[in-house]
């Protein structure tokens, strides 16, 4: 049996596919859907373990700027330098997906509870800080304008 | 297994918002430097400037020396070629050549007018010419030539000569500077020196003539000048096929002083040319005698100009002032250059020069200060025409540079014309026209360079010229005849009619003095500042010692010292004043009204009368039995009567007499001791007066 994921912005709400976070300045934190948090939900019969965040570079239909994986590395950059896409399971502990811990489907942010019930809900806070300036190779270059996408991806493992 | 959602976000680095802008204005902070230190005990009150005086502004000069075709530049701009020994110019000041750029047969060749002159042992090969940019200059633009001692090759080599028509430059007023350097190498090694040229051909002196055959050696380069008829005729070494072009100066022509500063004379200059005009009938010599009158140093036409302070043009660049410079070695002399080389607070740093023999040697500032020693290995090289001079040197903006040096005199300058207002009060009310009198065939002269003064109508009110007088005259238009000097005498105006014009001065132009600024573009500001004046508690211990100090005005007394008077006046007032009488007055109210109209020191006594009564005064002393007294009151003449006694006196008209405003009673009676008198008039009665026995 396939398990089928839904993401919502709230709790049993209806399925999204994609969340446009707007503009945000360099030098601001942005607050996905305005600080309230996304919703998780599966229609398995059985729980499904090994939940994880990591991104990936998008696939298909990107209109960002520069490049799929150009934004994927400068996101992860950005998160080394404690920027970046930071996830929070309280609202209250963050971290950032960057290189080896939230950046490929081996490596990603754990769940703190590793599993989610049938039916039941997992919910989780996101947030974007962009940084005015990021170092690279020791000096400081200014982050340029631009719009910027990534996959967001949910790791799990369900055994029927 | 797993499930995304695309995330899309977009980052923006420059917000965009509106604000409200005020603007403030603030007034620009500027200070003002004042140059000259006040003393102690002096006190600001204004500073005031004007326009700097300055020579190349407030002096114009009109030229008109091109009036005659041989003075302009029409006739001496143009190159000359002749095959022959000897040949015929109406201009002594020429360059000649006869030797050319090598032969290129793309391109003509080139006459090179001028020679660098290297060591004898230079090899020819490593010789090379860098321009400004220190770009090798093409060698087909120089010619290299040995000049063999005597011209004979038997005799060794005098010197390498490199023929050229190149020339330093500098533009004073632009900064504009362009200078070569010659390269080579030697028995001591590389070399290189800035482009110092002279003339290919001079004229022949001494050691150029063989006195056997009483003519030039052959291969000196070197040329005779003998004046003739109607032209000067130059005699070359030898026949060959030569070039002619004449020098920048060989016009005769008005220049402005070298000197600029306010506090120095501005005296105009006249270059030194000659040239020969001929009308058929007189041959007529324009050239400047009174030249060789002038002081030399150490012999013509040399001068020495000592301590002139000069400037750095560029990277161990200086320049001198006077041009062109004489150092090195010339006939029968060598003229050495020194530098003084000082920081601004006046410390000797470096005493260059190019004199050998003062190597080593302490040079010693008079007074106090540190002594340094004359170097003679860092004056690299020179350049005479331009006076650039090439140190090994780091030349800062700030050191002071004093140059002692010979320079070649090339202008006669006017001393008795000094054009700076401040020295001259008359220079702004006229114009000052400088001409020359030319000597005509078989004529000398001492003194050729005049000049006249006019005033703005046009006439001449001053000349130099002994004879004969234009005092009264018109400078006057060349086409108005009678006393006209444009027309009579300059080569400007008519000749024949009624008045040939055979003089032919040449006017080299007028000169004026302008005023730049007036009293209505002086600036001042004033810088008073708030404060000062005596402390009161120290007026009076002043006073003694500094009378002065009462010439201020809060402490001082203006109109003169008050002193209190003593004495006391008696003011009579009618009692019908105060109020106990129906009047509106106090005695205290009267009494001050009268002291403030007294001056101090005067006390007044009041005594009120009754405007009613009658005061009379003896006029003389009384006594019984005695006619003729007197007895007078304020009064007109009609209506009185008299008591005596209480007893009317009769017929008292008949004794009184009126002398505004007096009237006087002189009765016959003899009146008794302490009779009583009382006079009336009306219902007014006067006081009794009891006679007394004098």
């Amino acid at each position: 049996m396939v398990v089928s994921i839904t993401w919502a912005i709230s709790s049993n709400g209806d399925s999204i596919l994609d969340y446009n976070w707007g503009s945000i300045s360099s030098g601001d934190v942005g607050e996905c859907n305005e600080g309230n948090p996304l919703y998780l939900r599966h229609d398995g019969e059985n729980p499904i373990n090994n939940c994880g965040f990591y991104i990936r570079p998008v696939q298909e239909g990107y209109t960002g700027t520069n490049s799929p994986l150009d934004d994927y590395q400068e996101l992860l950059n950005w998160g080394s330098q404690d920027h970046g896409l930071l996830v929070s399971f309280d609202n209250a502990v963050w971290t950032p997906h960057i290189n080896g811990a939230g950046s490929e489907a081996n490596f990603p942010i754990s769940f703190t509870s590793d599993s989610i019930i049938a039916n039941d809900e997992a919910h989780f806070w996101l947030k974007l800080d962009v940084p005015t300036t990021i170092t690279v190779e020791g000096a400081p270059v200014s982050v340029e304008a631009g719009i910027r996408q990534f996959d967001h991806m949910f790791r799990y493992s369900y055994t029927s | 297994m797993s499930s995304n959602i695309l995330h899309t976000f977009s980052v923006q680095t420059e917000v965009e918002t509106k604000v409200d802008l005020l603007q403030h204005v603030r007034k620009l902070i500027s200070y003002g430097r004042y140059s000259t230190q006040l003393s102690d005990d002096g006190i600001n009150i204004a500073f005031a400037s004007s326009k700097e005086l300055d020579a190349s502004q407030n002096v114009s000069i009109i030229n008109r020396s091109n009036s005659i075709l041989e003075n302009s530049l029409a006739a001496t701009s143009k190159e000359e070629t002749f095959t022959a020994k000897e040949f015929s110019t109406r201009y002594r000041n020429f360059l000649v050549t006869n030797i050319y750029t090598p032969t290129l047969t793309s391109q003509e060749t080139k006459p090179l007018y001028y020679k660098h002159t290297l060591p004898p042992d230079t090899i020819i090969g490593s010789i090379q010419v860098l321009d400004s940019n220190f770009a090798v200059v093409s060698s087909y633009l120089y010619n290299i030539v040995i000049e063999y001692k005597n011209g004979d090759s038997l005799q060794g080599i005098e010197f390498i000569q490199v023929y050229n028509d190149f020339a330093n430059y500098f533009n004073e007023t632009t900064g504009e500077l362009l200078v070569y350097f010659v390269k080579y190498r030697n028995s001591t090694g590389n070399h290189s020196c800035l482009l110092n040229n002279k003339p290919a051909y001079v004229e022949a002196t001494f050691d150029d003539f063989d006195w056997i055959t009483f003519e030039i050696f052959a291969g000196k380069k070197a040329y005779v000048i003998n004046e003739v008829t109607d032209s000067f005729l130059i005699t070359m070494p030898e026949e060959d096929s030569y070039s002619l072009r004449y020098e920048n100066q060989v016009r005769i022509q008005l220049f402005p002083s070298l000197v600029n500063d306010v506090d120095q004379g501005w005296f105009p200059r006249v270059s030194y040319g000659s040239f020969i005009t001929w009308d058929g009938n007189e041959k007529y010599t324009y050239e400047i005698p009174e030249f060789n009158a002038q002081h030399f140093n150490p012999f013509p036409p040399y001068k020495l100009v000592p301590f002139e302070k000069i400037g750095k043009i560029g990277n161990g660049l200086i320049r001198l002032e006077h041009t062109p410079s004489a150092i090195g070695n010339f006939p029968n002399i060598t003229l050495f250059l020194d530098l003084l080389i000082e920081d601004q607070n006046e410390n000797p740093l470096y005493a260059l020069t190019t004199n050998t023999s003062k190597d080593g040697r302490v040079y010693e500032k008079k007074g106090e200060g540190t002594s340094v020693c004359w170097d003679t290995s860092r004056i690299l090289s020179y350049d005479n025409n331009t006076g650039i001079i090439h140190v090994d040197l780091d030349v800062k903006d700030y050191h002071v540079i004093y140059a002692t040096y010979y320079y070649e005199e090339k202008f006669l300058e006017l001393n008795n014309i000094n054009l700076n207002p401040l020295m001259n009060s008359e220079v702004q009310s006229g114009m000052y026209s400088i001409y020359l009198v030319p000597k005509i065939s078989g004529g000398g002269l001492l003194n050729s360079i005049e000049w006249l003064k006019i005033d703005s109508q046009g006439i001449i009110t001053a000349q130099s010229q002994e004879k004969p007088s234009f005092i009264g005259w018109t400078y006057g238009r060349p086409d108005i005849s009678s006393q006209s000097f444009l027309y009579r005498y300059s080569v400007e105006g008519r000749s024949g009619g009624d008045c040939s014009n055979n003089f032919k001065y040449l006017i080299l132009g007028e000169i004026t003095v302008n005023k730049t600024s007036d009293a209505t573009e002086v600036v001042s500001l004033d810088t008073r500042e708030r404060g000062g004046g005596i402390k009161e508690e120290l007026v009076d211990g002043l006073v003694i010692d500094h009378p002065e100090v009462q010439l201020y005005t809060d402490i001082g007394f203006g109109g003169g010292i008050p002193f209190p008077g003593q004495s006391v006046v008696v003011v009579r007032l009618p009692r019908t004043l105060l109020t106990t009488y129906g009047g509106r007055f106090t005695e205290e109210d009267l009494k001050l009204t009268i002291k403030r109209h007294l001056a101090f020191g005067h006390y007044p006594l009041i005594r009120y009368y009754d405007p009613n009564e009658i005061i009379i005064t003896p006029v003389a002393g009384f006594s019984s039995n005695i006619s003729g007294v007197h007895i007078k009151w304020r009064g007109n003449g009609i209506g009185w009567t008299a008591s005596v006694d209480g007893i009317n006196f009769s017929n008292i008209d008949n004794h009184l007499r009126y002398d505004g405003p007096f009237v006087y009673f002189d009765p016959t009676k003899e009146f008794d001791f302490a009779d009583q008198i009382q006079i009336k008039n009306g219902n007014k009665y006067s006081n009794v007066v009891y006679l007394l026995i004098r």
